[in-house]
């Protein structure tokens, strides 16, 4: 009980921060957490199946790319609201997820891991191709509208209101994300990770339940995308390309799949760290790989399971030193 | 765990807050660069950035700028457009940059002009082509100071109709918008110049394309008397190299050998080709002579060919735009450098007011098996084209005006 209340004080501590921190950093910065948050997300999203399903996709790019596409085409061809923009992106990367989610979720290692990878290339492919809709490499462009509530106007041009924006959705979508964890699928997906055959044999549908996850999965990236595209104001193939769908594997990994906000720490991290070292020095890539080879073989479970052993190792040396 | 969390996101929220303090100094002003640093393309920013520090090692020489020294701040756009977004809002909010330049890649230019009037900063392409960023997407912080594609082919376009009997013609490009902007405008352009050219074929292969022996073999059976290619880098140096080797002697019309990197590998197999650019080394002239020999002796013994020449004249004449508004700030040196005339080493180079697309003249170089540039074949200027003979009308470059 006095746990659960200080963990929610902890929560509201880091949204309280997050409401003030226009006002502590410059606007430059707050770009930054912007692009944490919206990353956060689609972190997030994938570890759905990374972290609490067990399963190594090299295709979620997809669906960040097709959610970033729906949004675009939808506000900028139909003069859509943004937020109704943002929310069919997110079903348009659920209806994607479940279309190939009919044919991944049965495979399971290296099958599932090359089929998502192949999927993700037939994306990238016919959005690079199909140059009347997508623009082609040189993507599409437009300005991010403003936000009308029922005649009350919000200018969302400039950097604070957009933050808030982006906050909004990002809280959301991670309370979103968050329940699942504890709802019966949310369990039943940890379940499948740890022993798929036992939770079939008392009775799950296995497939079905991977299923939703993947579409929610899918969902999640959308939401992600359509945000990511309203941010930058354009979209390209780099949405859907290698590059991303190998970038949020990394948040993912850095931060450590294990935990629930590890994928949060790990986007907020890699952004700053490319953001950084891109600044200070040329060869930024070479530090960027070692820094996460090393990282695999000291921290295997990200920086969340590495802060967590630290912790326990110092308790362990505490609780032995007052031993008698 | 929930104690990693808030220490985690906690701790993360500090760094950006300890990051996030701006310094800049009232003797200097910063001209921000957001150029590839890194990956395929590194060497192509480099360049660029040669030819903006050879002008801005200049100007500092001369006092600097409006009794201030410039100071570069570069940062590596990654050659993805996102990111060129992401360091350009960087360049302008945190290091107050008065411009941000870039010219390797027209899709991270497009990406960040379309960025600029919300940073109300001005974009600076030095060298960046596609015709969309001054034209259909045009906006009145975007500036640029090289040829568009519709400009450059016309140049070559002038060339082949008027100076050569070839009437027969082949158009091979890259499968983006770059490669569609050279077949469009070489097709249209021809029309003008020798109306009874044919366009004996037209193919669009992917960029990095390892094996032209299908394109050379489509080339040789169409009985094309020369061919166009917008192709840069290797794609560039595949095809010249490759057609060679498969026997393909006719003349290839391109937009970037005059790449010392290209040529330096193409070497003996540019023979037959020619190129157009707005400047190409070797201008027997005694402003050229003075325009290379001052590059030279600001760029530490570089010589200014391809985008280091092009990055070189655009921050020349946004310095100079600067000086005549007497001003940093942004709306000043927009009305400035509009309609602005320069005196580039060939002649007039002005900015139209309209699209913000300098118009100027051209140069028609072809193979030279020695120069005093480069210990490797190179190229030497044959003719000069007029600005009017080569200008692409608002019309014509899809310019729409800008609405906010």
């Amino acid at each position: 009980m006095r746990g659960s209340r200080f963990g929610w004080i902890r929560i509201a501590l880091v949204i309280l921060v997050l409401l003030v921190l226009p006002k502590l950093i410059s606007e430059y910065r707050l770009n930054l957490v912007i692009t944490m948050m919206i990353y956060s997300i689609f972190a997030l999203s994938y570890n759905l199946l990374f972290g609490q399903g067990g399963l190594l996709s090299f295709g979620h790019a997809a669906y960040f790319g097709f959610g970033a596409y729906a949004t675009v085409i939808l506000v900028k061809q139909l003069a859509m609201p943004l937020p109704l923009g943002i929310l069919l992106g997110g079903l348009a990367g659920a209806f994607l997820g479940l279309a190939f989610g009919v044919f991944v979720v049965r495979m399971r290692g290296v099958p599932f891991a090359l089929l998502t990878l192949a999927f993700n290339q037939l994306i990238y492919v016919t959005a690079e191709k199909w140059r009347a809709v997508t623009g082609g490499e040189d993507g599409i462009a437009f300005i991010r509208p403003n936000l009308n509530l029922g005649g009350w106007e919000i200018d969302l041009w400039g950097t604070l209101n957009w933050y808030y924006f982006v906050l909004l959705v990002t809280l959301i979508c991670v309370g979103c994300l968050w329940y699942l964890t504890l709802t019966p699928l949310g369990r039943l997906n940890l379940c499948m990770r740890e022993n798929e055959d036992r939770a079939r044999f008392i009775g799950y549908n296995t497939y079905a339940s991977r299923l939703i996850i993947y579409i929610l999965s899918g969902f999640f990236a959308g939401v992600a995308g359509g945000l990511a595209a309203a941010f930058q104001e354009f979209v390209t193939t780099t949405f859907i390309n290698l590059d991303k769908a190998t970038d949020v594997l990394m948040m993912t990994f850095i931060g450590g799949g294990g935990t629930f906000f590890g994928p949060v720490i790990g986007s907020c991290a890699l952004i700053l760290i490319n953001d950084l070292l891109s600044t200070w020095m040329e060869r930024w890539a070479i530090v960027q790989g070692l820094l996460f080879i090393l990282l695999v073989l000291y921290a295997p479970n990200g920086l969340s399971g590495l802060y967590r052993s630290i912790r326990e190792r110092w308790a362990k040396q505490k609780t032995g030193a007052t031993q008698p | 765990m929930k104690r990693t969390i808030f220490g985690g996101i906690v701790g993360m929220m500090g760094i950006c807050l300890l990051l996030g303090t701006v310094v800049w100094s009232a003797d200097t002003v910063n001209f921000g660069v957001c150029e590839i640093r890194s990956g395929a393309f590194k060497d192509n920013g480099d360049r660029t950035i040669w030819g903006i520090e050879a002008a801005v090692n200049e100007a500092n020489s001369k006092g600097g700028l409006l009794g201030k020294k410039i100071e570069l701040v570069i940062e590596d756009n990654q050659g993805k457009g996102e990111i060129g977004v992401q360091k350009a809002k960087k360049l302008v909010m945190q290091d107050n940059c008065v411009v941000v330049i870039q010219g390797s890649s027209s899709g991270v230019g497009g990406a960040i002009g379309q960025a600029m009037p919300r940073l109300k900063r001005i974009y600076l392409d030095t060298n960046a082509e596609a015709m969309d960023i001054t034209g259909k997407n045009f906006n009145p912080y975007v500036f640029r100071t090289c040829l568009n594609a519709g400009m450059h082919v016309k140049a070559l376009a002038h060339y082949f109709g008027k100076k050569t009997q070839y009437r027969k013609v082949f158009l091979i490009n890259q499968d983006y918008s770059w490669g569609y902007d050279v077949a469009k405008y070489y097709e249209a352009a021809i029309k003008q110049f020798a109306p009874n050219t044919q366009v004996v074929g037209k193919e669009f292969h992917q960029v990095f394309n390892k094996d032209f022996a299908p394109y050379v073999s489509k080339i040789t059976a169409s009985g094309a008397d020369y061919v166009i290619s917008g192709n840069w880098g290797t794609d560039l140096t595949q095809l010249v190299v490759q057609s060679r080797k498969l026997g393909m002697k006719i003349p290839i019309g391109a937009t970037f050998l005059d790449d010392d990197g290209v040529m330096n590998i193409a070497r003996e197999a540019a023979e037959g080709c020619i190129q157009a650019n707005m400047y190409i080394l070797g201008i027997d002239s005694d402003k050229a002579r003075a325009f290379e020999d001052t590059f030279h002796k600001y760029s530490g013994g570089k010589w200014p060919s391809f985008v280091i020449m092009e990055a070189y004249i655009g921050t020349k004449m946004f310095i100079e735009a600067v000086r005549k508004a007497g001003s940093f700030d942004t709306d000043k040196i927009i009305k400035a450098f509009e309609g602005m005339t320069w005196d580039g080493p060939i002649g007039p180079i002005t900015m139209r007011p309209e699209d913000h697309q300098a118009q100027m003249p051209a140069v028609i170089a072809e193979y030279a098996s020695k120069t005093k540039y480069y210990d490797f074949p190179y190229l030497k200027p044959i003719m000069t084209i007029p600005a009017s003979e080569i200008s692409v009308s608002l019309e014509e470059s899809g310019w729409k005006p800008y609405k906010e």
